[in-house]
Order: C-alpha cells, then sequence, then structure tokens
C-alpha cells in the first residue's frame, strides 16, 4: 500500500486524487514508511513487508540445499551491477503511473499476487513475477528486495541520512566476518565502519545484538558515538 | 545512544499502528476511494465529471449519481438484472459478459456515459464495445453524430455474428478539453486522421483558421506557412504522418497538449 503512495504521489499533488486502487491510508502508510526511515533507514523492509518474510521462508529450503553456497551464486561484478536495477523499477513505475494515471505496476507487482492470487484481479505477470520471485529465492536472499523492489529503492536512499546508523567499532572487532555471512543482503559490513549502504535493509543480523559475537561492536547508533 | 533489536521493534509498532491509529482520528485514514472522478480543468466541459475516469468499483448507482442518467437506461444498456441495480459493481460485467469474446466491463460503461452525456471522451487506446441494447438507446436518446454512429454500428456486440469478423475502425478523440474541442467522437480514416470516411475534413469541425486547437493537424500548420523544419524543431523530431492531429500526437508522446500547442502557435503567429 505504501509504495501506493509513492508512485501515486505525482497525481496527487498535481490534481489531488489517487490513482486507481491507491487510497488516502497508502499516503499515510508512505508517510510512517519515510519517517521509520529518516530514524533508522528501510526498516519496512526489514520488519514489516511481508514479501520479505516470505522471501525468507523460501531462503530457509535454500540454505538447507545449497548450505554456503547459498546467496553466492551470482558474480560479485553482475551482482553490484543488478543492485541497481530497483532504481530503473522506481523511475519507470513512477513515471508510467503519473503519465497513464493507472498503477502500472499492479501488472507486476508478486506483492499483490501473493496475497491476491487467489482473486480474478492478480495479473498474470504478477504472478509470473511471483513465481520467479519464489524460485530466485532458492538461490539468493531476498532477490526482489535487492534487484527489483521500487519501494526498496525509495527506502534505500535514507541510508544516507538516517538518524541511527549502523556502525562498526574498529577497536573491538575481530573480524571473524559472521556480520557479513548474517547479512541478508550480502553486504560486506566488516570492511566498513559505517554502513551507507542503499541495499541495508536494517534488520539488525549483523549487530552484536544478534550474529556479532562482540559485544557493543557492531550496533545501531546515534550520530557516530555509541 | 545504541537501539536494540527490541527496541526496535517497539519502534516499528508504535510508530507504524500509533500513526495508524492517529489518521483514524484525525478522519485521514480512508481504504476507499470517495468514489469521484476527475474532472474536466478547462474548455467547455470544465468542472464537469471525466468518464474516462469511471473505475470499476464503482456502481451504477454511483454512475447514475454522478452522471445524471437514469438507473432505468443504465440497466438496460447493460442487462442489469438484478432488483437493486444501484448497488451493482461495474467490476461484475467483465465476468457478466466473458463470454462474449470481446471485452466489455467499465470501459463500456465509461463511453457509454461519454455517448449519453454528449461529453469527451478518448478511444486511441483500445476498441470499446457496447451492447445492441446500449446502442439503441443511444441511437434513441442521445444526440449522435454520424461519426459517432459509425462508430457504434462497428463496435456494437452482435452475438449472432461471428466477432472475429467486426470491423474495427481506428477512433479518436483528443483526451484533454480545451476551447476548440467538441465533445464528439471523430471517426478517422486512419490513425488520426481527422475528415471522417470521406477522408477529406468535415466542414463542421475544421479549425479555425490560423488557429492550433484540437482538430489541428500538423498538415494544417504547412498549410498555413510554417515550415516543417520549424515544426520539427519545435517538436524535436521529425514530422509524424501530416494529418496526424497535433493533440494526438502530444498524447502519444506523453506531452502536455496545451504546451505543445503554445508553442506551435507561436510559429503560425510568426509567419502571419
Amino acid at each position: 500500500m505504501s509504495v501506493g503512495g509513492v508512485v501515486s504521489l505525482y497525481q496527487f499533488i498535481s490534481t489531488g486524487t489517487f490513482v486507481q486502487k491507491v487510497h488516502q491510508s497508502s499516503l499515510v502508510l508512505m508517510i510512517i514508511g519515510i519517517v521509520l526511515a529518516l530514524f533508522a533507514g528501510p526498516v519496512f523492509c526489514g520488519w514489516v513487508c511481508p514479501l520479505g518474510t516470505f522471501q525468507e521462508w523460501i531462503a530457509k529450503i535454500g540454505k538447507k540445499v545449497f548450505k554456503k553456497r547459498y546467496n553466492h551464486f551470482i558474480p560479485a561484478k553482475v551482482d553490484s551491477v543488478l543492485r541497481y536495477l530497483r532504481y530503473l523499477v522506481l523511475i519507470w513505475v513512477v513515471f508510467m503511473t503519473a503519465r497513464s494515471m493507472t498503477l502500472v505496476f499492479a501488472n507486476v507487482d508478486p506483492y499483490f499476487a501473493l496475497f491476491n492470487f487467489w482473486s480474478s484481479e492478480v495479473a498474470f505477470g504478477g504472478l509470473v513475477v511471483l513465481g520467479l520471485t519464489i524460485i530466485a529465492s532458492l538461490f539468493v536472499e531476498r532477490p526482489w528486495c535487492k534487484y527489483a523492489c521500487p519501494y526498496g529503492a525509495f527506502q534505500g536512499i535514507f541510508n544516507f541520512f538516517r538518524v541511527f546508523s549502523l556502525r562498526r567499532n574498529t577497536e573491538t572487532c575481530i573480524d571473524c566476518k559472521a556480520c557479513d555471512k548474517a547479512c541478508p543482503m550480502n553486504i560486506e559490513v566488516s570492511s566498513k565502519t559505517v554502513v551507507r549502504d542503499h541495499q541495508c535493509i536494517s534488520c539488525m543480523e549483523c549487530t552484536s545484538s544478534a550474529h556479532c559475537p562482540v559485544p557493543q561492536t557492531v550496533d545501531f547508533v546515534i550520530g557516530g558515538k555509541k | 545512544m545504541r537501539i536494540t533489536p527490541r527496541w526496535m521493534a517497539v519502534l516499528v509498532v508504535f510508530l507504524l499502528f500509533g500513526g495508524i491509529l492517529l489518521s483514524m482520528a484525525l478522519g485521514e485514514w480512508t481504504t476507499k476511494s470517495t468514489k469521484e472522478p476527475l474532472k474536466f480543468t478547462e474548455g467547455e466541459f470544465a468542472g464537469e465529471y471525466n468518464p474516462a475516469d469511471i473505475r470499476g468499483s464503482y456502481t451504477f448507482g454511483d454512475v447514475s449519481r454522478l452522471f445524471d442518467i437514469p438507473l432505468e437506461d443504465l440497466a438496460v444498456a447493460f442487462r442489469v438484472s438484478e432488483p437493486d441495480v444501484a448497488s451493482v459493481s461495474l467490476k461484475t460485467l467483465e465476468e457478466k459478459f466473458v463470454d462474449l469474446g470481446v471485452d466489455l466491463e467499465t470501459s463500456s460503461v465509461r463511453l457509454f456515459v461519454a455517448l449519453y452525456k454528449g461529453l469527451p471522451f478518448d478511444l486511441s487506446g483500445e476498441d470499446t464495445y457496447l451492447l445492441s441494447e446500449a446502442s439503441e438507446l443511444l441511437k434513441q436518446k442521445a444526440s449522435l453524430v454520424p461519426g459517432q454512429l459509425v462508430y457504434l454500428d462497428s463496435h456494437t456486440v452482435n452475438e449472432a455474428t461471428e466477432l472475429a469478423t467486426l470491423a474495427i475502425p481506428v477512433v479518436t478523440q483528443p483526451s484533454e478539453v480545451t476551447p476548440e474541442s467538441t465533445p464528439v467522437l471523430l471517426p478517422t480514416g486512419g490513425a488520426g486522421t481527422p475528415g471522417g470516411d470521406s477522408g477529406t475534413p468535415d466542414p463542421e469541425h475544421s479549425p479555425e483558421a490560423n488557429k492550433v486547437g484540437g482538430k489541428t493537424t500538423f498538415q494544417h500548420l504547412l498549410d498555413w506557412g510554417v515550415r516543417q523544419e520549424d515544426i520539427e524543431k519545435t517538436i524535436g523530431q521529425p514530422l509524424p504522418s501530416a494529418n496526424m492531429l497535433i493533440k494526438d500526437w502530444a498524447t502519444s508522446q506523453g506531452l502536455s497538449f496545451s504546451t505543445v500547442k503554445d508553442q506551435l502557435q507561436a510559429l503560425v503567429d510568426e509567419v502571419r
């Protein structure tokens, strides 16, 4: 719903109305999403998004089958380029929605397809993308989030100026790379002092409260101090 | 200051549900559309509801109320047999008429309303069909021009004949309303060609001399003395079909017709 608020913002500003299937509640959720992102980045992606959770469930199967190879099938160079694909998707969706005044994204939206697959309102394209997402989730963690989600792309921008930032204490870090292994988005936390990667979903899996074995070494903190 | 996963969860729940509750308290949390279509913003029909924005979530009661069309007419036009016509949703049409072989759905209601009320309607995107009852009703009650009658005849679902053989003429109507626009569907001999079946301009709908408007083609500009290279420079690409309506071209490019119109009018004024 909140993505509907983002993509129909142009129409709302220009005409005061929403595109079809988008309501004022979408705008409210968009604002809440922005407030959360201003605090701690894409919290919506890491903590709320049901499609993200669904992909993580599928990932459990992939992890059992492929063990350590899971989430490392795509060459790093290709992967680093593909990570920006979702910004093209975001631009396309916003442009086409503004131009057509219809929710064009609904035709390929796996989120809508997942929660409405029994309904006749789901477009075939949405089911195809959902199917591809499920298959890809067996090899890559959160493939939709990494490569195609326009809302994730929008939320990711906030990582550059969020109030709480993800910091690694280089003095206490033992360089065990547990944080790297725990990150579903393949971010190399162990090489950074502050994580400002647009792909970070603020899931906190890398922090000392989760996988980092050393207390107060990788944490979400305000500003530059703990 | 450090935030732990527990406090992050609290923050998420607090902001998410707190925000929703706050918006509910302020009356800003609405999960249904207002059932109010966009209005024409300029031209003769400024302020009137645009039938192109009728949505599948509307009921026939909504359409009747918004466009002041008797429910009885809507019931006949779309074969609504339910006792409470007003509560029947437009989105049920697609399933109801799925066996007809053509899409007969909300877009058909948009077309019907536009013709019934004499409002402008853009048909350049897709072919829209009506039931024979709707066509007959329009012929009886609406003031249709010959071009509209031609369109109706070729876009009426005749269940006794092969639907696949239906003639599908390209019919265009500018989507924006300007003072130069008229609330008619302009039949064309080809994509964007004005002038009805004969391919010659209908004098009644000829554009005002040296005035760029909704019915002006690129050929008109050339006839008025504007050089082709000046036109191409203004539109930023080679001249499309000379007989194409400028308004259709602007729409196809996703451009504001009023902006294009003003720029081309400046060229016309220069050669006057």
